[in-house]
């Protein structure tokens, strides 16, 4: 894990998410990318006025990261493509997923451990 | 005592041009609630793109076949971002002319597929006829009618000739009137509108909630539209984004027949822009860095997210396509509606499949 790792950062999620639609930007996209080292970097995007802002989080491939839907009806999928592709899990999303658990490749875009960073 | 009834609406039914499945609770004829289960074709092209940055330029054309002219200009514009490339000023105008071309083949293929759940089989026909000018068109521009291969990292790999300048107007201006015409059906023709006005609603706040963006947001009266941050040569043509209030399927339906027009006018204005140059500038190694290329396809904002680390492997590359935002709030227009307007709700959002899914 790199030194750059705050085990805590994530818990700034839904404020920050609070805080843009608060301001009228909408949520474009929810980015995951496995670092490789067992973290995955998190890249919340939005459009705030025609001007793109990201909000970059990261966290443990295992832990369970708040979920935004509430906030943004729109960011559902967005997370449930983030389980589906990288196995992340999001706390409070309701039920489903975009691929059929057990019937599909198991999170493809984790890296693999000869794959590194 | 109404009772109600659960249907399984898809994934494969006959107003459905891709798998698609709504699962609909109704009771009598009345919509009660909508569940939305997409996923049926995915591809894993997330995956598949990163594996080789030599193909990923063929492959990012074919994560669709109607808006593929797009997805390779957003994939183009993130890797010319890591390069920190400047697109020559023809190429630019030229790949606004042959997404505009894109624009109109789409708009036009979802006018039809709405006249056709509507039924109005003949209007189906003259939108898909009308089409097939600007079809032809593309072939003669690309060589392609479908997957056009004109984009490449730092330009576009075929030129327009003066002939070919004069052919573009020629099709415009034989287009423009057929297009008023079809505007004068889809506006007032009564059969379309009662079954369009006032069916299936989204609301500003909650086409706001669901992300949407193109022709859904835009008639639910968001005025986004990415083309005014003047990416390709939009900064040198007016854009003037098509928005409406109503958010009806009357509405989303009339935002892409102004599109239409409004994309013969920009076509018009380019043409004289051409001038004598380069259309593309040498590019050579692999990506390193990050990237993103951000374009307005047909149904909305299309965005490529790439990471490069100089290999010939990429880190990841993400796509967030307009039809993953637009297709869900399918399931907060249906419920209160009749079954009988479900196929006209569900293709009046023009859902690509292979673009949600990927």
């Amino acid at each position: 894990m790199s030194d750059d790792f705050d085990r805590d950062a994530h818990r700034g999620i839904r404020d920050m998410a609070r805080g843009m639609k608060e301001s009228g930007a909408r949520l474009i996209t929810v980015i995951g990318r496995d670092r490789g080292d067992d973290t995955i970097e998190l890249v919340y995007m939005f459009d705030q006025g025609g001007r793109l802002v990201d909000h970059r989080f990261v966290v443990e491939a295992e832990q369970e990261v708040d979920s935004i839907s509430d906030l943004y009806s729109g960011a559902t999928n967005m997370e449930r493509e983030n389980i589906d592709l990288l196995g992340m899990r999001f706390k409070g999303l309701g039920p489903g997923l975009l691929l059929v658990p057990g019937r599909s490749v198991e999170a493809p875009l984790r890296k693999r451990p000869e794959e590194g960073a | 005592m109404s009772r109600s009834t659960l249907i399984p609406f898809g994934p494969q039914h006959p107003a459905f041009l891709e798998p698609l499945n709504v699962s609909l609770e109704l009771d009598e004829e009345r919509v009660a609630s909508a569940t939305l289960n997409i996923g049926y074709n995915h591809r894993g092209m997330e995956y598949a793109l990163a594996l080789d940055y030599k193909k990923t330029q063929y492959l990012a054309e074919r994560v669709c076949g109607i808006c593929s002219n797009h997805h390779s200009a957003a994939y183009c514009q993130a890797v010319e971002a890591i390069y920190g490339l400047e697109v020559p000023e023809r190429a630019r105008i030229i790949r606004t002319i042959t997404m505009e071309c894109q624009r109109l083949t789409s708009h036009l293929l979802a006018l039809g597929h709405i006249a056709e759940a509507v039924g109005y089989e003949n209007l189906f026909m003259q939108c898909f006829r009308e089409r097939e000018l600007v079809m032809r068109l593309v072939n003669e521009i690309s060589g392609n009618r479908v997957h056009y291969s004109t984009n490449i990292v730092g330009g576009v790999k075929r030129d327009l000739d003066a002939a070919m300048e004069r052919r573009i107007a020629d099709v415009m201006k034989e287009l423009r009137p057929r297009l008023e015409e079809l505007r004068g059906i889809f506006a007032r023709d009564s059969t379309l509108v009662k079954r369009t006005r006032g069916i299936g609603v989204l609301t500003r706040e909650q086409a706001r909630d669901w992300c949407t963006v193109g022709p859904v947001a835009r008639a639910s009266g968001l005025p986004q539209d990415v083309r005014e941050d003047g990416f390709a040569a939009y900064d040198v043509v007016r854009v003037r984004p098509v928005v409406r209030e109503e958010g009806d399927c009357y509405a989303r339906t009339m935002v892409r027949m102004d599109e239409c027009l409004r994309s013969v006018d920009m076509i018009e204005e380019c043409l004289p822009l051409l001038r004598e140059g380069p259309v593309a500038v040498a590019v050579k190694g692999h990506p390193d860095g990050e990237g993103l290329g951000r374009v307005e396809a047909p149904r909305g904002e299309l965005l490529y997210y790439i990471k490069g680390t100089g290999k010939l492997q990429l880190d990841r590359i993400k796509i967030r396509t307009p039809a993953f935002v637009n297709v869900p709030p399918v399931q907060i227009m249906l419920p209160g509606s009749r079954l009988a307007d479900v196929a006209v709700i569900t293709v009046s959002v023009d859902p690509c499949i292979c673009c949600t899914d990927r």
